[in-house]
């Protein structure tokens, strides 16, 4: 098998100094098509969903989130656009299929979800009191197949209860992401993708820090449109008259008006 | 279905404590326990000789009441599998399974749940599987034999003939005041009994005898009356000791669902809410029983999801005082629906599963903390974020106006800022971006919120959503984080 490999390389890298034709390169793809080389991504069977993010989806294997498989978002806290990463992932599965937030650390507006284009109707969000029971409420969720996306919020996650979420996740149809601090980063993982996440202005910085494929070298800056910084730019030039700083407009009003 | 330990096990049921114990009737011994054989105590002892050979033995008074309470209850655990079920004499049950065996997957696995469910009950039972009813009655109550083959299980006539041929006159009850004539010209199986001519038999003996065995081996058609399930459902089981674990419970409770399940099954219905009720120690120090009310967004007859629910409840309730013993009852119940199949499965997993999966999520972590968002008209964040928990009945339409800007998580509770160089701090120097916006809400009650709302960005471009109340000197709070 492995000579075969060989003789088709070696064919390969004898064919390029003549003149390409289309034709040809045409059949050397096809002939090449069973071989992977180390540069590209790797393209399996799993069934991703685009998440919205052209750049991003440049850099997952496959084209998207991967279904079935624990996916660490490691976040250098909470609250800096992670979840509007996910928004274009959730705002299309919500439609038809649940989605539960699983001990997020704090409130999710419901506002903003419908802002969002969230299907309310099919958002669940459950604080259990401890972190056993959100594993456990999380492994039923994932058995019982009904939702199609899982997030689970835990700041302590031992190796075994990652290895258990990891199986839970292969056995079913759900789209999951653990969402974990950054320290988490240095610890071994049984997750096949791993990407951290760092503020930006006006959108979010990436980092994938192991995915299968090769290794992703630099950061990727992904723009988000509902992030506040992002509006500001955009209106700078227009209308400068509003770069007044508004910490002293608000001082002189409060009085005004009491 | 013969279950031979019956006056032990409806006082100790199986699950209780091993242990030495014998059940006596009248002084004599009429039970015993493994442990209690192995010591050297037999059946017929008397009470004085138990006390003699086997000191640590306890020794139990048999109650009539309990073991019929205990057949009735297993009769009506039995009835998922058949709707004909009738007692018959010597502890005793009798199924009538022919028309179930295709639905249970034939007759091996038919045999494997009704052991495994009485087992669950916790009894003992010996099994005979006969296409003949009194055939069936005289294999489970065949003791075991040396030499031969202890198959108490047969399907073909041909081979029920075969095992009750070599069966002891004795099992038959019509055959016990004829055992010392029978014993003395040699008929001791049921076949040489048979081989004897039948109207000499007739003359010497009754008529009762020569009819049960051409019963048994289907020359004479059998006619039972079946048990009619009551119309309201409610079981009781006594715990042998005092139990102050709410974990404990569970095989009590295990047993009590078996027989709801038994009793939904025969009337084809389901169960949508249902009682649990512990009682407490009676007498001088009487308290009213404790109430757990499990409520099921579908109804249901399955035992399992039944089963998980209340392991979950009784896992997180907490006994004040030790419970004597459990009653079940079904408030509700609705008759049994066929189930809509569609013809292709669907990939989100069918409505039946996620009310499940609600009602598991729930019982452990309690339904408070299971929450789906509802509709609250008004301009304050904190009230208008509103969660009901998922359990409870959707509210209005939704609301027209959609507020944009808003962050995605909210503080629960507002966060006071400090105040650096006149400017509000949060891990770092905050820049404000955009703001005010003013909310003015909540004067009609005494909640009033008079608030400019701005987006402010720490050094590292994180953005949060903060506000100070409109009146001088006031503090900056942190209200959310643009997520």
């Amino acid at each position: 098998m492995d000579e075969q490999v060989l003789l088709i390389l070696i064919v390969a890298m004898l064919t390029t100094p003549l003149p390409i034709t289309a034709a040809a390169e045409h059949a050397g793809a096809l002939a090449m098509r069973d071989v992977w080389r180390a540069d590209q991504l790797a393209v399996s069977r799993a069934t991703t969903m685009t998440s919205g993010h052209s750049a991003l989806d440049l850099e997952l294997p496959n084209g998207g989130w991967p279904r079935s498989s624990l996916v660490e978002l490691l976040v250098q806290q909470n609250g800096i656009g992670e979840m509007q990463l996910l928004k274009p992932m959730l705002a299309s599965l919500s439609q038809k299929q649940r989605v539960a937030f699983i001990q997020p650390p704090y409130k999710p507006h419901v506002m903003t979800c419908r802002a969002w284009n969230l299907n309310e109707r099919n958002m669940l969000w459950l604080r259990p009191q401890s972190s056993a029971d959100a594993l456990w409420c999380t492994e039923q969720f994932l058995k019982n197949g009904s939702f199609g996306a899982v997030i689970l919020w835990q700041s302590n996650v031992r190796p075994e209860a990652l290895r258990r979420l990891n199986l839970a996740a292969q056995s079913t149809d759900t789209w999951f992401w653990l969402v974990r601090p950054m320290v988490a980063a240095a610890d071994a993982s049984p997750s096949p993708l791993r990407i951290a996440l760092r503020p930006a202005l006006g959108g979010i910085t990436v980092d994938i820090i192991k995915r299968r494929g090769p290794h992703c070298e630099s950061p990727i800056f992904i723009p988000l449109a509902d992030m506040p910084a992002r509006q500001l730019d955009s209106d700078k030039n227009e209308a400068p008259i509003h770069r007044v700083h508004p910490t002293t407009t608000a001082r002189v009003a409060a009085p005004a008006l009491v | 279905m013969f279950i031979p330990l019956l006056p032990l096990e409806s006082l100790r049921p199986r699950w209780s404590e091993p242990g030495p114990y014998a059940v006596i009737d009248k002084g004599v011994v009429v039970a015993m326990s493994r442990e209690a054989a192995c010591e050297g105590v037999r059946l017929g002892m008397r009470n004085g000789g138990v006390a003699a050979i086997a000191p640590e033995a306890l020794i139990l008074e048999r109650e009539v009441e309990k073991e019929s309470a205990a057949l009735d209850a297993i009769a009506t655990a039995l009835m998922q599998f058949t709707p004909e079920i009738t007692h018959q004499a010597d502890h005793s049950l009798l199924l009538d399974v022919s028309a179930s065996l295709t639905l249970f997957d034939g007759p091996r696995a038919l045999c494997g749940r009704v052991m495994r469910s009485i087992e669950t009950l916790g009894f003992t039972a010996q099994l005979g599987a006969a296409p003949t009813a009194e055939g069936a009655w005289l294999l489970a109550r065949s003791p075991r034999m040396k030499g031969l083959a202890s198959r108490r299980r047969v399907l073909s006539m041909k081979s029920l003939h075969h095992r009750l041929n070599l069966l002891p006159c004795g099992l038959v009850p019509a055959a016990a005041p004829f055992h010392d004539w029978l014993t003395d010209i040699g008929a001791k199986r049921i076949g040489a009994l048979r081989k004897l001519p039948r109207a000499g038999l007739l003359r010497r003996t009754n008529k009762d005898l020569v009819a049960a065995l051409d019963r048994a081996y289907g020359e004479l058609p059998e006619m039972f009356e079946w048990i009619k399930p009551p119309l309201h459902f409610s079981a009781r089981v006594e715990t042998c000791d005092r139990i102050e674990n709410a974990d404990a419970l569970l095989h009590g409770a295990a047993r009590l669902i078996l027989q709801l399940v038994g009793w939904l099954t025969s009337l084809q219905q389901t169960v949508r809410v249902l009682t649990l009720y512990l009682e407490h120690e009676r007498g001088r120090a009487a308290v009213p029983p404790m109430e757990l009310e499990v409520a099921l967004a579908e109804p249901v007859w399955h035992e399992e999801h039944l089963i998980r629910l209340l392991k979950e409840r009784l896992a997180k309730t907490e006994l004040e005082r030790p419970v004597i013993a459990l009653r079940l009852e079904a408030v509700k119940i609705e008759p049994m629906l066929p189930p809509n199949e569609s013809l292709f499965p669907e990939p989100g997993g069918t409505p039946a599963d996620y009310a499940r999966a609600i009602e598991l999520v729930s019982a452990r972590i309690g339904a408070e903390n299971v929450l789906a968002p509802a509709y609250m008209d008004d301009y304050r964040p904190e009230v208008c974020n509103y969660w009901a928990p998922v359990t409870a009945k959707p509210g209005k339409a939704p609301q027209s106006q959609i507020l944009e800007g808003r962050p995605f998580w909210m503080l629960a509770k507002p966060l006071k800022l400090l105040l650096r160089d006149e400017r509000p701090f949060y891990m770092s120097a905050l820049k404000i971006l955009e703001g005010p916006e003013r909310l003015e809400a909540g004067w009609w009650n005494d909640d009033t919120a008079a608030r400019d709302y701005y987006v402010a960005q720490a050094a590292d471009n994180t953005c949060y959503w903060i506000y100070r109340e409109r009146v001088p000197d006031a503090p900056w709070y942190l209200h959310g984080m643009y997520a």
